[in-house]
């Protein structure tokens, strides 16, 4: 490797710290905001920095809108999307892996464009089915609707991360006395994971970020509501209330921002597939 | 300690004949060495043993307990494979007990257990590490004390050494022999070296393109190859072969090497044709005397006082294209070049011409049809 | 009990570990993509499972070829697909390359450059529709500074700044996805073919040209497919920020899709857009399918 030149050295920190700047921005726009005290929003130029925090805005958050169920719904929609998708992915991943199954390929390709069907399409028969069995207003709805996306996607990225681990390994656990359900549990599944947590963190991501199926089927009682849904409707209602929406956007983006935070090193590695290793 | 037995085992990969009409018997205490080129079908016998396979006709019986149906976990063997399997996740220690545990054997039974198995492989010192942070020959050390901690009836080896660099890989090679001996557990092994297999072997069986060729010990292999292929592909280098005229004069049967009149030790009506394809081992060829056909050296390798010397096979008598000389070291070696070792202490020039005589009763005469030796 | 251990069963292991997919896909997808045929080919207002049905009718697909929001929308997705498009791969190349180089930090900053991406996209959009606010918003008011504009811009009504007001707000929560993808790309090439390709004497733009765009070709074709069909598909981000406004300006076949079945309640109309959508995606991503398909086995 050739050394780099001081210049070039200061080039790349100076463009990576604009590129950051730049990019961050808008979540830095959004804490100061919900800090700022409302009538501070209306002045210009705007403020910088918050000279005066509001820590109450959350209070009052919490007090005149049901957001700590919302909350609640959102989590447990995301946990359980999270849950079905890896168990079912994982179970199928493994067998499109290792098993020369017949018909396997098919459904490997049929995996592969089903990650490709507009959502807006798929919500039109699934309220109708929701709708028959009573599911509409009901948290399942909004959970079973994002499976249609995430089981794929899920099967899809472990089918490449398991092609990546020997078979030998659970053939030595089968010889050491494994059955085969155990072979995966105590030996594929721990080696595997760093894919897991790359995928569980897909999987937990597209899940929260979901609006449109929770918009859908869980418009009729707001104590159904996911996060999203009451973001959505407050920005539709208080139109000028920029600090409160803005506390609210804040509460629904640090759980997921934490989960990334924690999660982010294996989704390089998870996309290409642990092949750099 | 078990007995093997495989009984017309067959192998087919959709269209793929893997395994043909696999029949063999391994004795108690035997070490079995199946070996053959690359392909050939040596793992995919392994693996129907173990159980990781299914077989597609036949039976396999392990101490006369049928088990072509059992699970691997239920057949009562260890697997040594070449890549070592060896879980990541954990350390030494559980690795080695791992198969243990599976059995539901209690903890200090384990413990006792792994390390008489770490104090016999030198692996104490090791057990608390990760396999990762290992060597390959101590990662290969542990492979084994995940075997032998179990006291299977057989041991089964993919391979084992072919990830060590060659020092290490010969004295693992006595290592794996002399546990083996000591714990007297029946053990195959699969490589395509057959160094490895004349050394190791208390039985072989060479095998080609899912066919088996012979079953022998290394003696009997060496001495008496039952066909072309393992004549060439056992010795190092194999064996030479060339074409010759088969003549019968006063009842007995000849045939002639360039200019030399070569008296054959088969009876004259095993020999059916004006032909026949002959076979002689480099170290059996004289080289310098007063008689037998004059050939120039085309390359002269020496390793000190032993030396490879290639000459061109007589004109006429090369095998041409009847069959690809499937040496074992050498691949495909050129069928229009013969092989001679010889320890002595002269010096060889390239393009020196010397006289090479082919004595009596080393000879091997083979069908030129079928390939197979006859005597 | 079957033993599954056994040689004999592995197989009928691997299906057992397939079933619960394949059934939930089939009840999940396949199912509803069939019905939502059915819709499409029936006059329904609010569809409904079992119970009477109407006659089928090529009515929904008439309306279609002869309305003027269809084809407005589908000129208006177009219009955002090669934007969003194209402005995310080359921005997200620069950048994957960017934090591909050596420098300390690096992994933070790769942190930072994926961040965006994890943030939903509800409150991405809120957080950008109070950036653009035409009263308050920071970014008037910077526009403005720096003497761009001499009047606020109207993201709200005008229809082109709508338009852009959505495009940034899609490259900002999009293209970050194409940037570690790029990024993945970029670290599966193998430095010694820099090394060799330094030793013959190129510079950087040659080896940019000869090395890193042909080896990162396939993950471009995949990636911009991907962020094809993202655009395509999404709904939050369009839906919160202007709901398809000012008069259709930002309305894609996706935002038609849902405003035709669950704001005018035409669901049959609503299921026969959806339904083009999908054959015009089923094109695009057969580039995709076709690269992929021997990596399926
Ligand atoms: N899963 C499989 N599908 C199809 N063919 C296979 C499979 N496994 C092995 N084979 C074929 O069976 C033959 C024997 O393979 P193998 O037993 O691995 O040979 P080796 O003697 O080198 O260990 C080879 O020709 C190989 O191509
Ligand atoms: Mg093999």
């Amino acid at each position: 490797m050739q050394k780099r030149s001081y210049l070039g050295t200061f080039g790349i920190y100076a463009t990576v710290i604009f590129t950051c700047a730049v990019l961050l921005f808008p979540i830095y726009w959004m804490i100061l905001t919900a800090l700022s005290p409302r009538t501070q929003l209306r002045e210009f130029p705007p403020r910088f920095w918050p000279d005066d925090p509001q820590w109450g805005v959350f209070a009052d958050l919490l007090a005149t809108q049901p957001f700590g169920l919302w909350m609640w719904n959102t989590i447990l929609v995301a946990v359980a999307t999270m849950v079905l998708s890896l168990t079912v992915g994982v179970l199928a991943a493994y067998a499109l892996s290792r098993h020369r199954l017949r018909g396997g390929q098919g459904l490997g390709l049929f995996i592969l464009t089903s990650k490709m069907l507009p959502a807006t399409l798929l919500v039109i028969p699934l309220f109708a089915i929701f709708k028959s069995l009573g599911l509409v207003g009901s948290l399942w709805s909004v959970v079973i609707a994002q499976s249609t996306l995430i089981v794929p996607f899920a099967t899809w990225m472990l089918k490449g991360y398991f092609d990546t681990i020997p078979p030998e390994l659970e053939h030595a656990a089968l010889v050491d006395g494994c059955s085969p359900l155990g072979a995966l549990v105590r030996v594929v599944l721990p080696v595997a994971a760093p894919g897991l947590a790359a995928t569980a963190l897909y999987a937990f991501v597209i899940s929260w970020s979901d609006f449109l199926y929770a918009r859908t089927f869980l418009t009729t009682s707001e104590s159904k509501w996911t996060l999203n849904v009451g973001i959505a409707t407050l920005k539709g209602e208080f139109v000028t209330d920029w600090n409160t929406i803005m506390a609210a956007s804040l509460m629904a983006a640090v759980p997921i921002i934490g989960v990334y935070l924690f999660l982010e090193r294996y989704l390089v590695g998870g996309l290409s597939s642990g092949s750099d290793k | 300690m078990a007995t093997i037995d495989f009984k017309n085992v067959q192998k087919s990969y959709g269209e793929v004949h893997a395994i043909r009409d696999f029949t063999l018997h391994v004795e108690e205490g035997d070490f079995c060495v199946f070996v053959g080129p690359s392909g050939c079908g040596k793992s995919t016998a392994l693996k129907m043993l173990a159980g990781l396979e299914a077989t597609t006709g036949g039976t396999i019986s392990i101490g006369g307990r049928d088990v072509t149906d059992a699970g691997p976990g239920k057949r009562d063997i260890a697997m040594v494979f070449q890549n070592y399997a060896l879980y990541p996740h954990m350390s030494v220690r559980s690795n080695i007990g791992f198969g243990l545990k599976m059995r539901g054997q209690d903890k200090a039974e384990i413990n006792r257990r792994v390390e008489a198995a770490a104090e016999t492989l030198e692996l104490t010192d090791y057990l608390d590490r990760r396999p990762r942070a290992l060597s390959g020959g101590q990662r290969q050390r542990v492979a084994l004390g995940r075997a032998i901690v179990r006291e299977p009836s057989a041991f089964l080896m993919d391979e084992p050494l072919s990830n060590l660099d060659a020092k290490l890989r010969v004295q693992t090679r006595s290592e794996i022999v002399n546990l083996q001996k000591r714990l007297g557990v029946t053990t195959i092994y699969v490589t395509h070296d057959q160094v490895e297999a004349l050394t190791m072997a208390t039985k072989i069986v060479v095998m080609r393109g899912g066919v088996i060729q012979q079953i022998g010990s290394p003696e009997t292999l060496f001495a008496q190859p039952a066909n072309i292929f393992v004549a060439g592909f056992i010795g190092s280098p194999g064996m030479n072969f060339f074409r010759g005229p088969v003549e019968v004069v006063d009842g007995r049967a000849q045939t002639r090497f360039g200019e030399q009149v070569v008296p054959l030790s088969v009876a004259p009506d095993a020999l059916r044709g004006g032909e026949a394809i002959f076979g002689i081992r480099p170290e059996h060829l004289k080289i310098g005397g007063d008689t037998g056909t004059p050939v120039a050296l085309g390359l002269v390798e020496s390793l000190g006082t032993e030396k490879i010397l290639h000459f061109p096979t007589p004109e006429g008598q090369a095998i041409g294209s009847l069959q690809k000389v499937i040496g074992s070291d050498d691949a495909g070696r050129d069928s229009a070049t013969m092989l001679a070792r010889v320890i002595d202490d002269r010096r060889y020039t390239d393009g020196e011409t010397v006289r090479v005589a082919l004595p009596e009763g080393k000879v091997h005469v083979f069908d030129p049809e079928t390939q197979k030796a006859l005597s | 009990m079957i033993d599954f251990s056994s040689p004999r069963h592995r197989a009928k292991f691997g299906y057992l570990l397939l079933a619960p997919a394949v059934i939930m896909m089939a009840l999940i997808i396949i199912y509803p993509i069939l019905l939502s045929v059915d819709i499409s080919l029936q006059d329904v207002r609010i569809a409904r499972v079992g119970g009477d049905r109407e006659p089928w009718t090529l009515e929904n697909y008439r309306w279609l070829t002869s309305s003027a929001e269809f084809w407005n929308s589908l000129w208006v997705t177009a219009k955002m697909v090669l934007t969003v498009g194209g402005i995310s791969l080359i921005i997200g190349l620069a950048t994957a390359l960017l934090v591909n180089q050596k420098f300390r930090g690096r992994s933070l900053a790769r942190l930072f450059v994926a961040l965006p991406w994890a943030v939903p996209e509800v409150v991405a959009t809120v957080i950008w529709a109070w950036m653009l606010d035409s009263s308050f918003g920071v970014i008037n008011w910077a526009l403005l500074k720096i003497g761009l504009v001499d009047q606020a811009i109207q993201f709200g009504s005008n229809s082109t700044a709508a338009f852009f007001a959505v495009c940034f707000v899609m490259i900002w929560k999009g293209y970050p996805l194409v940037s570690i993808m790029l990024l993945a790309g970029l670290q599966s090439i193998p430095e010694e073919q820099y090394q060799a390709a330094r030793v013959d004497g190129a510079n950087v733009w040659q080896r940019f040209f000869y090395i890193t765009l042909p080896s990162l070709a396939p993950v471009l074709g995949v990636t911009s497919v991907m962020t094809t069909l993202w655009v395509f598909r999404d709904f939050a981000i369009i839906y919160v920020l202007t709901q398809g406004g000012p008069i259709g300006s930002t309305t894609t076949l996706s935002i038609l899709t849902f405003e035709q079945s669950f704001a005018f309640f035409r669901m049959g109309q609503g299921a026969a857009v959806g339904v083009v959508t999908l054959v015009i995606c089923a094109f695009i991503s057969r580039a995709l399918v076709g690269r992929f398909a021997n990596s399926v086995h």
